[in-house]
C-alpha cells in the first residue's frame, strides 16, 4: 500500500463575532494544520449606506454622519468631510485663523486618542492586557478635553462647514497643555511596559512582512504605508489647513526588530505618531489667534454645481472625500475612501502562510476599523 | 546558543520592568468614577465624594432636549435642521405677541438681532429621544435657544412609545386651536365686513353715476 495519505483543507470562520477582530468582521480561513493556506475577509456586515443617506440629507446635516463613519477619530472624519464642502463652495480662504487652529489641535487630540486604542487594542490581542488599561485611562482625559470643547464625547459634531460650532471654553488651552506634559510622561512609561518587552517585540517582529513595492501596489495609506519605510503624509506632502506653518516629522518605519515593514513597525509608527501630535499641539497652543471661530455660512447651502476631491490625514491614513453637486441642498453622489479599506484588502496576500494566532497580530497591527471599513 | 539565552535574559528583564511600573501604578490615584454613587453633573460636583483628576459633566454637554414653549415661534426652523426628522412640530395662527423673558425684556432673534415675534403656537412638539442622535444640530439653528440640550441622559422607558417626548399637552393643545378658530373667524367675519363695505360704495357710486 503506497497511496498517499490525504490531507484536506479544513475551512474555518473566523468572526463576524471575534474578540480580536474589535468589531463585526469575518475572515474565511482556509487552514493546514496551524498554517493559514487561504484566508478570506468578508467584508459588509457593518454597511449602514452612510454614502446613500447623505444624497437625502442636507449638506450641513451630514456632519454628524461623518461621526459615524469612524467612531475612533469622529473629530478627524469631520474635518476632512467639512473640508470638502468648503473646497466646492470655494471658500477655503474664508475660514477665520482662530478655527483652523482649534481644528488641528481638536484633531491632533483625536489622533492621539485613536492611535491610544490602536496600540491598546494590539497589545490586547498579544495577550498584554495591562497596557490597554493604561491607554483607555489616559484617553479618558482627552474625551473629557474635547467634551468640554463641543459637549459630546464621541462624536462630537464640532467641526461645521466655515469654521467650528463654538469657539472654545477658556480652560481648554491651559487644560490641555497640563494633559499634554502628563501624556508624554506617560507615552514613555507605557513603552516601557510593553513596547519595549522583548517577549512582545519578538512576537511582532518579522510577522506579516509589506515590502515597499507590495505596499503601494496595493494603496496602503497612513501609519501602514509609513511602516513600510515610505515616507508619504498627507499633512506634509499635500498640506492643508495650517499644517504647513506647523513644524513636525514624519516617523517611518526602518525595520527595528527586523525587517522593513513588518508588524512592529507599523506599531512603532503609530507611537512615534503620538509623539509627534503632541509637538503639533504645542505649537498650535503658542501660536492660536484671538478672533471669529465661525466664517458667515447661509443656514442653506447650495454649492455650484461640479466635484471635488479632498484627502486629509486621518488616523488611519489618507482618508477622502468626494461630492458631487448638482447645485441643490443635498449631495449628488457622496464617496468615502477610508484606510481600513486598503488594509483589509492587502490581509489575503499578507496572511498567507502564517499561523492563526498571527492573524491577529496582523489585524491589530493594520489598525482595522470595522464601521469605517464598510461604511 | 548564546543568543537563545540572551533572548530568554532580555525577556525577564524586560518583563520585570514592566512589573515595575505596573507595580507602581498600585500607588497611583485612582482614576475610576464610580458613576451612580459619584453625582457626576458638574466639575463641583463630582469633586464632593471622587479624587482623580477627571473632570465632571462639562455646561454645554449635549444630553436630553428640552424645548422652552414661551420662547418658541413655532419656526420650525429646527425640525428642518434635525437630519433625522426626530422633531414633529404643527402649528397653527395665534395673538401676534412680542416675546419676552420672565424680567419682560424682550427676546431678541440670536441671528438677526431684532425682536422675536410670535404669530403661529405649536400644537405639537414631539421628539423622539429614542431615534435622537444628540448631534446638536438643531439647538444652533434656533433663532430663540427655545430648544437645547440639558444635562439629563438617564432616560430608561418601559416601551419606545414613551420615550417620545411631547412638549404639548393636549389641554393647551385644544385652548390654541380654539383661539386659532376664534382668529379665524374674527378674520373671516373682517373679511366679510370690509367686503360689504366695499359693496355698500360700489353701489353708491353706481347710484351717483346714474
Amino acid at each position: 500500500m503506497t497511496s498517499a495519505l490525504k490531507t484536506e483543507y479544513l475551512t474555518i470562520n473566523m468572526g463576524p463575532q471575534h474578540p480580536s477582530t474589535h468589531g463585526v468582521i469575518r475572515f474565511i480561513l482556509k487552514t493546514d494544520g496551524e498554517i493559514i493556506y487561504e484566508c478570506d475577509p468578508d467584508v459588509g456586515y457593518l454597511h449602514r449606506g452612510i454614502e446613500k443617506i447623505a444624497e437625502s440629507v442636507t449638506w450641513q446635516g451630514f456632519v454628524p454622519y461623518t461621526d459615524r463613519v469612524d467612531y475612533v477619530c469622529a473629530m478627524n472624519s469631520n474635518l476632512s468631510y467639512c473640508m470638502a464642502v468648503e473646497k466646492l463652495m470655494g471658500m477655503e480662504t474664508e475660514i477665520p485663523k482662530r478655527a483652523e487652529y482649534i481644528r488641528v489641535i481638536v484633531s491632533e487630540l483625536n489622533r492621539i486618542s485613536s492611535h491610544a486604542v490602536a496600540i491598546g487594542a494590539a497589545d490586547m490581542d498579544m495577550g498584554a492586557f495591562t497596557p490597554f488599561v493604561h491607554f483607555l485611562r489616559e484617553r479618558e482625559h482627552i474625551n473629557d478635553l474635547l467634551e468640554m470643547a463641543c459637549g459630546a464625547r464621541l462624536t462630537y459634531n464640532y467641526i461645521c462647514i466655515g469654521g467650528v460650532h463654538n469657539d472654545l471654553p477658556p480652560a481648554f488651552l491651559s487644560k490641555t497643555a497640563e494633559f499634554l506634559d502628563h501624556f508624554e510622561i506617560v507615552v514613555e512609561q507605557i513603552n516601557r511596559l510593553i513596547s519595549y518587552n522583548q517577549i512582545f517585540i519578538k512576537r511582532f517582529a518579522n510577522v506579516a512582512v509589506v515590502p515597499p513595492k507590495m505596499a503601494i501596489d496595493y494603496n496602503l495609506v497612513g501609519p501602514n504605508l509609513r511602516g513600510s519605510g515610505i515616507k508619504f503624509d498627507v499633512r506634509k506632502d499635500k498640506p492643508y489647513s495650517v499644517y504647513s506653518d506647523l513644524d513636525f516629522d514624519i516617523p517611518i518605519g526602518s525595520g527595528r526588530a527586523g525587517t522593513l515593514g513588518d508588524c512592529y513597525d507599523r506599531y512603532m509608527v503609530r507611537v512615534e505618531e503620538i509623539r509627534e501630535s503632541i509637538k503639533i499641539i504645542r505649537q498650535c497652543l503658542k501660536q492660536i489667534p484671538a478672533g471669529e471661530t465661525k466664517a458667515i455660512v447661509k443656514s442653506t447651502i447650495k454649492p455650484p454645481k461640479g466635484h471635488v476631491y479632498f484627502r486629509t490625514e486621518t488616523p488611519r491614513g489618507d482618508t477622502g472625500y468626494f461630492l458631487y453637486s448638482d447645485g441643490k441642498t443635498s449631495p449628488t453622489r457622496l464617496k468615502i475612501r477610508t484606510g481600513s479599506f486598503t488594509g483589509m484588502s492587502i490581509i489575503p496576500e499578507i496572511a498567507r502562510g502564517v499561523f492563526i494566532a498571527d492573524l491577529v497580530a496582523i489585524i491589530g497591527s493594520l489598525d482595522i476599523v470595522a464601521p469605517e471599513l464598510d461604511r | 546558543m548564546g543568543a537563545y539565552f540572551q533572548n530568554i535574559k532580555d525577556g525577564f528583564t524586560t518583563a520585570f520592568e514592566g512589573m515595575s511600573i505596573s507595580f507602581a501604578t498600585m500607588f497611583v490615584r485612582k482614576e475610576t468614577v464610580q458613576y451612580p454613587e459619584v453625582d457626576i453633573s458638574s466639575n463641583a460636583t463630582i469633586a464632593e465624594k471622587y479624587k482623580g483628576s477627571l473632570m465632571g459633566m462639562p455646561e454645554n454637554y449635549r444630553g436630553i432636549l428640552d424645548v422652552d414653549l414661551s420662547l418658541c415661534t413655532a419656526c420650525q426652523i429646527c425640525q428642518k435642521a434635525c437630519p433625522i426628522d426626530c422633531i414633529v412640530i404643527d402649528n397653527i395662527k395665534c395673538d401676534k405677541t412680542k416675546l419676552s423673558d420672565g424680567d419682560g425684556s424682550p427676546v431678541l432673534n440670536r441671528f438677526t438681532q431684532k425682536e422675536a415675534l410670535k404669530t403661529r403656537t405649536v400644537t405639537r412638539f414631539d421628539i423622539n429621544a429614542a431615534k435622537c442622535m444628540y448631534c446638536g444640530l438643531c439647538e444652533k439653528a434656533c433663532p430663540t435657544s427655545a430648544i437645547r440640550h440639558t444635562n439629563q441622559f438617564e432616560m430608561n422607558r418601559e416601551s419606545q412609545e414613551e420615550l417620545i417626548l411631547r412638549f404639548v399637552s393636549d389641554d393647551v393643545k385644544a385652548t390654541a386651536e380654539k383661539r386659532a378658530s376664534e382668529i379665524e373667524a374674527e378674520a373671516a367675519a373682517k373679511k366679510a365686513a370690509k367686503a360689504k363695505k366695499a359693496q355698500e360704495e360700489k353701489a353708491k357710486e353706481k347710484g351717483a353715476e346714474e
